[in-house]
């Protein structure tokens, strides 16, 4: 069974990079979104069970997108990919309801390694 | 130089990506000495003339000014735009002696830029694969400054702001290129894309 998978990144390159790192047992079927406000729709219309999430992004940012589904208290599993590796930031992206941080460039090991914790492999 | 240095959009992406990635870094480098969270912006990349590059020298509030030239792989130029507000609070955060005197300031805008524009490079070289060598940084006052003889008709430049939380500091790193380092710089671009 396939699950749906939305990955969200203003970069063209950083999207490539995690659709390239995702595993093939995970039977991802991908979305992609640009911005926060593209992420959200994708929540909301059922394609993001899974959502990669950067966070510095045009329009709507990553922490915009914790803050909207925490208030809402919406149960995707939300894995933030950023290049802000700062202790404080990642304390904050935690603390707002996502379940794990990687940092970029992303580690395809490490990748793997969340998602078997998150129970998704 | 007759070449392209123009870049492509998809060139443009990915350019954006590695500066996002070094631009993290050394905000994580500050964090880490002031303790407090450093807020990033979205890197602006954007063609200029040695005459654009100028306008950069003209900030609406009173800022500091370092420049450091490096040389490698790819040429060019690195210029700290620092704001005077919130310096002070950056100089008690980083133990400087109480208070500040004029020289404690030079020192402390010399070691911003080396923590912000060292780390934005090493970042950039990182992950380009490329190598270069930092000079020490220089303070400049662009007012008392000639109007350098650059032998370039376009550069470059990759700006990459920071500020603090709750504080008024800001701060602007601008890398500028030289036309021979876009052209290594964009086949550097392509084998990423690839």
């Amino acid at each position: 069974m396939s699950i749906p998978v939305t990955i969200t990144d203003d970069s063209m390159l950083s999207r490539k990079n995690i659709r390239k790192a995702l595993p093939p047992e995970l039977n991802a079927e991908i979305t992609e979104a640009c911005n926060g406000q593209e992420a959200l729709a994708a929540v909301y219309s059922g394609k993001a069970e899974l959502l990669f999430l950067d966070l510095q992004m045009p329009i709507m940012d990553g922490f915009e997108v914790l803050a909207e589904l925490q208030k809402r208290e919406h149960n995707t599993v939300v894995i933030v990919i950023s290049a802000d590796i700062q202790p404080k930031a990642v304390e904050r992206v935690l603390a707002l309801g996502a379940l794990r941080f990687l940092q970029k460039p992303l580690n395809q090991q490490q990748l793997h390694q969340v998602l078997l914790e998150v129970g998704l492999l | 130089m007759n070449a392209d240095v123009t870049i492509s959009e998809l060139q443009r992406d990915a350019l954006q990506e590695v500066m996002n990635i070094s631009m993290g870094q050394a905000a994580n480098a500050l964090a880490q000495l002031i303790d407090i969270r450093v807020i990033l912006s979205i890197p602006k990349i954007t063609m200029t003339t040695p005459e654009g590059l100028h306008t950069l020298y003209c900030p609406e509030s009173p800022h500091y000014f370092a420049r450091q030239s490096f040389m490698g792989d790819l040429r060019g130029e690195v210029i700290s735009i620092i704001s005077h507000d919130g310096c002070a609070q950056l100089g008690e955060s980083m133990e400087y002696d109480q208070p500040m005197t004029a020289n404690s300031y030079d020192e402390l805008v010399l070691e911003l830029t080396n923590i912000l524009a060292g780390a934005c490079l090493k970042g950039m070289v990182e992950q380009m694969s490329t190598r270069l060598h930092l000079a020490a940084p220089a303070l400049f006052n662009p007012q008392f400054q000639p109007k350098p003889d650059y032998n370039w008709q376009h550069s470059l430049t990759l700006e990459i702001c920071f500020s603090i939380e709750n504080a008024s500091f800001n701060s602007r790193v601008v890398i500028c290129l030289d036309e021979e380092s876009i052209l290594v710089l964009k086949t550097r671009l392509d084998t990423l894309l690839n």
